[in-house]
């Protein structure tokens, strides 16, 4: 048998992959590291805080580090309002949400009518997420306790 | 929306890398000498300056670094 080389034979066959076009740019909408960074000033407040309280409550050691900061909020407060919560909820509240932002891609599928959201696995951001959501945690937890222990204590 | 580029991120701090990031820097430091003095005045003792300037300065760089976070170019990675 005398079979003639086809021209085309030596074409290369495309590789269907179908996982391949499923693949998509995703892009967050903040800079992933940048978010990391600011989270890390976002909750430097509450966990200074934080310190001066377990300093003070739980060692036993008073340096005055609580009360000062005690004061300064104080005064602060006259000055501007409602900054006590500002920087004990909202500072970690602002860190959560841009580091969600950060690792979070959403995107709406219309033919399927679905949501499909991802997210990135960046451990320094999901961190930071977790440390905010602890220090809400604490000071909602506080603030739940300090106002309904009284009324429990009643009931008791 | 027009990005700005006025900060740069090493590490986690913002440096500046125009003009108005400049202005910013040294708006934040006078803002900070400022607090010193003012804390000073009315403080007891150093420790008492120290600490008090410490949690006032740490609430400046927390706002200085929002600034920059929104006003600094994206490095995506």
């Amino acid at each position: 048998m005398n079979e003639e080389k086809s021209p085309l034979s030596d074409l290369k066959v495309p590789d269907l992959n179908p996982e391949s076009h499923k693949r998509q740019l995703k892009l967050t909408l903040f800079d992933a590291r940048k978010s990391a960074a600011l989270a890390v000033w976002l909750v430097a407040v509450p966990c200074f805080f934080l310190f001066a309280v377990f300093m003070k409550h739980y060692l036993m050691v008073d340096l005055h580090i609580f009360t000062i900061i005690e004061e300064s909020i104080a005064s602060l407060d006259k000055t501007i309002p409602m900054l006590s919560p500002i920087l004990l909820v909202g500072f970690p509240l602002i860190a959560i949400l841009v580091n969600a932002l950060a690792i979070l891609h959403v995107a709406f599928d219309r033919d399927r009518r679905e949501i499909i959201a991802t997210v990135k696995v960046r451990w320094i951001n999901l961190a930071c997420i977790l440390l905010g959501l602890t220090l809400i945690g604490i000071f909602i937890s506080y603030v739940i306790i300090e106002n309904t222990h009284h009324y429990l204590l009643k009931t008791l | 929306m027009k990005k700005l580029h006025w900060f740069v991120r090493k590490g986690i701090f913002f440096f500046p890398s125009s003009i108005p990031g400049w202005v910013i820097v040294l708006a934040t430091f006078a803002l900070l000498v400022w607090l010193f003095i003012d804390i000073d005045n009315r403080s007891h003792s150093a420790s008492d300056t120290l600490i008090n300037f410490v949690f006032n300065a740490l609430i400046v760089a927390v706002v200085y670094s929002l600034v920059a976070f929104f006003a600094s170019a994206t490095d995506r990675g």
